[in-house]
């Protein structure tokens, strides 16, 4: 009763002083730049950011709701590279933790594929298939491939032996145990590495859509700016990709993951 | 390795794993490089037969065999020490971005992981900054200071300053209070309990973090030396080559990419951590 009502106190205070800080840091910057202690062209102030960000989300934007294009293109291209690496690492992941030779043979090779920064790839992707939408979903996928690969063999590889055993000694065949003991018991981890590769794939998608977007995408949207020295877009895009980032990594598969993990009570035994 | 979940029962079952007839550390270490080149060794081989045989357009992926040439010909005379100087000019931008980014992540990781004040004061801004790549803050340097050291140095630091923080605050929030109060008990003063406490109980999760930072500043490298096209480095070095179609010197720098990453990572690091971890073994 008393632990419930501290801790919702505890909790209010956080989300209070944590407010206060960013309200604080705001009307600094706001105050800097009005006052004209940094220069106000290379720094807007957050009001003149915030007001860019609605013009650009909305009809008077060029071309009209442009942000919501911008977004729409990185969001899109973000989760078919997820999902392309999906297809391909959790098999892959799957039959390593299951079989010595497949992991002994496939270890290596995603060690190194995983040294490699992403955007390193874009200049070969570019070359092998063309500037398109390609090279950015390639280049996710090849990331998220390797991440759900490392996790689903770590995770399909910590089961307790005995509990296959249990199921083979109740007669399961091997489809069985795959279905019943080692896919639910790689879950947590497979989700766990679908959140980092949601993390990890939108850091790449920005700068790779630098290089390798030609019209949409937020990467673009910043990167172009620059080159018109247009720093009201610039930071209404930061603020764009910041929100958008923390949406899909802590809201979305975040809340996934905390879901799955409560429904093995592993969250519960961790802490 | 940081993209792995490490869950309470994979650490019980690897205790588990039966050591067989333990033999000597040296050819121990033999065998688990030979199991890793193996793989190495007959995916080149494949690849280098395809492009043999013409299956592979040796424009777009030239043959293994040319790329080490490659490789040895920019690190020796001939190719004028090219290599290392693209090296050197990267290490010369990351190493004192990751002391930068050492010293602030350290410094703001203890206050997080010590008061619990300053933690709700500061985990809302940085909440928000996690989620930003450290590349999308190129633009706005690139436009307020220009495309220089400065710049690359600034973005290096922000790529490298998270998992520093995160980890110092973890480490620190780790330490059992009894060693504060055991100090204090005896007459230790706050600066006593930072360095005689906090900072050694906290270095395994410090090494961590600087492994994890280095790893992150080392793959921002690429992107920033793309975004402020800097002429010399070895992220610079894949993009002239790239415009150049000079694709044999594109994929040499980019395994001199790899090969340097893995060996930060893997030998540099890990020894360091094995070393401290295996001498505090007890700690915590």
């Amino acid at each position: 009763m008393f632990a419930t009502a501290a801790k919702r106190l505890r909790s209010g205070r956080r989300v209070l002083r944590g407010s206060a800080a960013v309200l604080a840091l705001v009307i600094i910057w706001e105050l800097t730049a009005r006052l004209g202690i940094v220069d106000s062209f290379l720094i807007p102030p957050p009001s003149t950011v915030v007001a860019h960000l609605f013009t650009l989300a909305g009809p008077s934007a060029l071309p009209a709701y442009a942000l919501w294009t911008h977004i729409g293109w990185s969001v899109l291209r973000l989760i078919a590279g997820v999902a392309l690496g999906c297809v391909v690492g959790v098999p892959l992941g799957l039959a390593m933790g299951s079989n010595r030779l497949i992991s002994l043979t496939f270890r290596p090779l995603l060690t190194l594929l995983l040294a490699v920064p992403s955007l390193a790839l874009a200049p070969i992707l570019i070359l092998m298939i063309g500037l398109n939408n390609w090279v950015p979903i390639v280049i996710i996928a090849i990331e998220t491939a390797v991440i759900m690969a490392y996790n689903a063999e770590s995770g399909s590889s910590s089961i307790p032996k005995n509990m296959r055993w249990a199921m083979a000694s109740l007669g399961a065949g091997k489809l069985g145990i795959f279905l019943r003991v080692v896919l639910p018991a790689s879950l947590p981890s497979l989700v766990t590495a679908l959140k980092l590769s949601v993390g990890y794939g939108w850091r790449a998608l920005i700068a790779v859509e630098s290089l390798a977007a030609t019209a949409y995408g937020l990467g673009f949207m910043i990167f172009d700016a620059q080159n018109y020295m247009d720093t009201e877009t610039i930071f209404a895009g930061i603020i764009s990709i910041a929100i958008v980032g923390f949406t899909l990594e802590r809201a979305v598969f975040g809340s996934i993951e905390k879901r799955i993990n409560a429904w093995y009570a592993i969250a519960a035994r961790e802490k | 390795m940081s993209i792995v979940r490490t869950s309470s029962i994979a650490k019980r079952s690897a205790e588990r794993v039966p050591a067989s007839s333990p033999p000597s550390s040296g050819t121990k270490r033999l065998r688990a490089a030979l199991l890793f080149a193996a793989p190495l060794i007959i995916a080149s081989a494949i690849w280098e037969a395809l492009v043999r045989i013409g299956v592979l357009d040796d424009r777009l992926t030239p043959a293994p065999t040319a790329i080490f040439a490659r490789l040895f010909t920019l690190a020796g005379p001939d190719g004028n020490y090219l290599l290392w100087t693209n090296l050197g000019t990267s290490a010369a931008r990351v190493l004192p971005a990751l002391v930068i980014a050492a010293v602030l992540g350290t410094i703001i990781g203890v206050a997080l992981g010590l008061s619990r004040k300053a933690n709700d004061y500061l985990s809302a801004v940085l909440g928000f900054l996690l989620p930003l790549p450290a590349v999308a803050w190129t633009p706005v340097f690139v436009v307020s200071i220009g495309r220089g050291y400065n710049t690359m140095v600034i973005v290096l630091v922000l790529g490298a300053v998270f998992p520093i923080l995160y980890n110092v605050m973890s480490g620190v929030q780790g330490i059992t209070e009894r060693h504060i109060w055991a100090l204090q008990s005896l007459g230790g003063r706050r600066l006593d309990v930072l360095f005689k406490v906090i900072l050694p109980g906290a270095w395994p999760a410090i090494l961590t973090g600087l492994r994890l930072g280095m790893g992150h500043a080392w793959r921002t490298l690429v992107a920033v030396e793309l975004l402020t096209s800097a002429t010399l480095g070895i992220g610079a070095l894949i993009f002239t080559s790239r415009s150049s179609m000079d694709t044999t010197t594109m994929y040499a720098a980019i395994l001199a990419i790899a090969g340097a990453g893995l060996f930060i990572d893997h030998i540099f690091f890990r020894t360091w951590e094995n070393r401290t971890l295996g001498r505090w073994g007890g700690i915590s």
